[in-house]
């Protein structure tokens, strides 16, 4: 069964608690493909907490995720979300608790009607990320894609 | 449609000039917008891919019309990855196709779904 959202928002406050972060408001932001919430501190610092629940991604591919945003913000020029802190627990309504990601707010919107400069710069982007992207999948991350998960999803279609 | 996406994965190989870390789900709506500056978001599908198809992701975001531009804007760091611009229209298919079947796969709830994908099966 799937966690209700009280469940998550107290996992996410516990993690907060755990690293002495003081919680002025914390609000959810919806799930995508993992859950997120806003934080904003007494202090007026804005995270963002992702609750990563233990049937989604393994700690070793989380690990491999983190590792490469920090490189990228020390090797490029791209500004990417990092991570604050990142810490596992468990609370009396979900004793197998989960993973909690704190990352630093980015400043920005989300734009559905780009502009020619956005867009350009999104390809910029795209080819830094690929430039820097390690040549060997000696790393931990799953060997997949979306073409190959459009290919397993098709099968089930068919 | 699968298969012929799967047939030009397999056709572009593993090899590192075409195959290597990849963000996998950098669309517009992955992105913010800082002054016009794209700063990616939501890392959390990074996985190895091909680059190719990872570009295919970001296009396919953008109106068509804008389409060269974004192509310009990886231009302007490195040539396309191999096997882009041969296999574009493959590619493009095999992401709407993913995102058609997402869809379907996690269920049918929201007008809003729906409308997206009237909009990738009908493009």
């Amino acid at each position: 069964m799937q966690p209700t959202t009280s469940q998550l928002r107290r996992l996410a406050r516990t993690a907060l608690d755990q690293q002495g972060v003081a919680v002025r408001r914390l609000r959810w932001m919806g799930e995508h493909s993992n859950h997120l919430f806003r934080v904003d501190t007494t202090i007026g610092d804005r995270l963002v907490v992702r609750v990563c629940l233990p049937d989604g991604r393994s700690d070793a591919e989380l690990d491999a995720e983190l590792a490469w945003l920090a490189a990228l913000a020390s090797d490029t020029d791209l500004t990417v979300p990092l991570a604050r802190f990142s810490t596992h627990v468990a609370t009396p309504d979900l004793p197998d608790g989960g993973r909690c990601i704190a990352f630093g707010w980015l400043q920005g919107h989300c734009e559905h009607r780009p502009s020619r400069r956005l867009v350009a710069d999104l390809g910029r982007v795209l080819a830094v990320l690929h430039a820097r992207s390690p040549v060997s999948p000696a790393g931990r991350l799953r060997p997949s894609n979306p073409g190959y998960r459009a290919a397993d999803l098709g099968r089930q279609l068919v | 449609m699968a298969e012929r996406v799967e047939a030009v994965l397999a056709q572009l190989g593993m090899d590192p000039a075409v195959h290597g870390l990849v963000h996998a789900d950098l669309h517009l709506g992955n992105v913010l917008d800082h002054h016009g500056q794209a700063r990616p978001l939501d890392f959390d599908d990074a996985s190895w891919g091909h680059y190719a198809l990872d570009l295919a992701v970001a296009v396919d975001s953008v109106p068509e019309a804008l389409h060269p531009v974004l192509l310009g804007g990886y231009r302007a760091i490195q040539p396309l990855p191999e096997g882009y611009q041969e296999h574009a229209k493959a590619l493009l298919a095999g992401r709407r196709l993913f995102l058609a079947t997402f869809l379907l796969a996690n269920g049918l709830p929201a007008a809003a779904h729906l409308e997206l994908l009237r909009v990738f099966t009908e493009r």
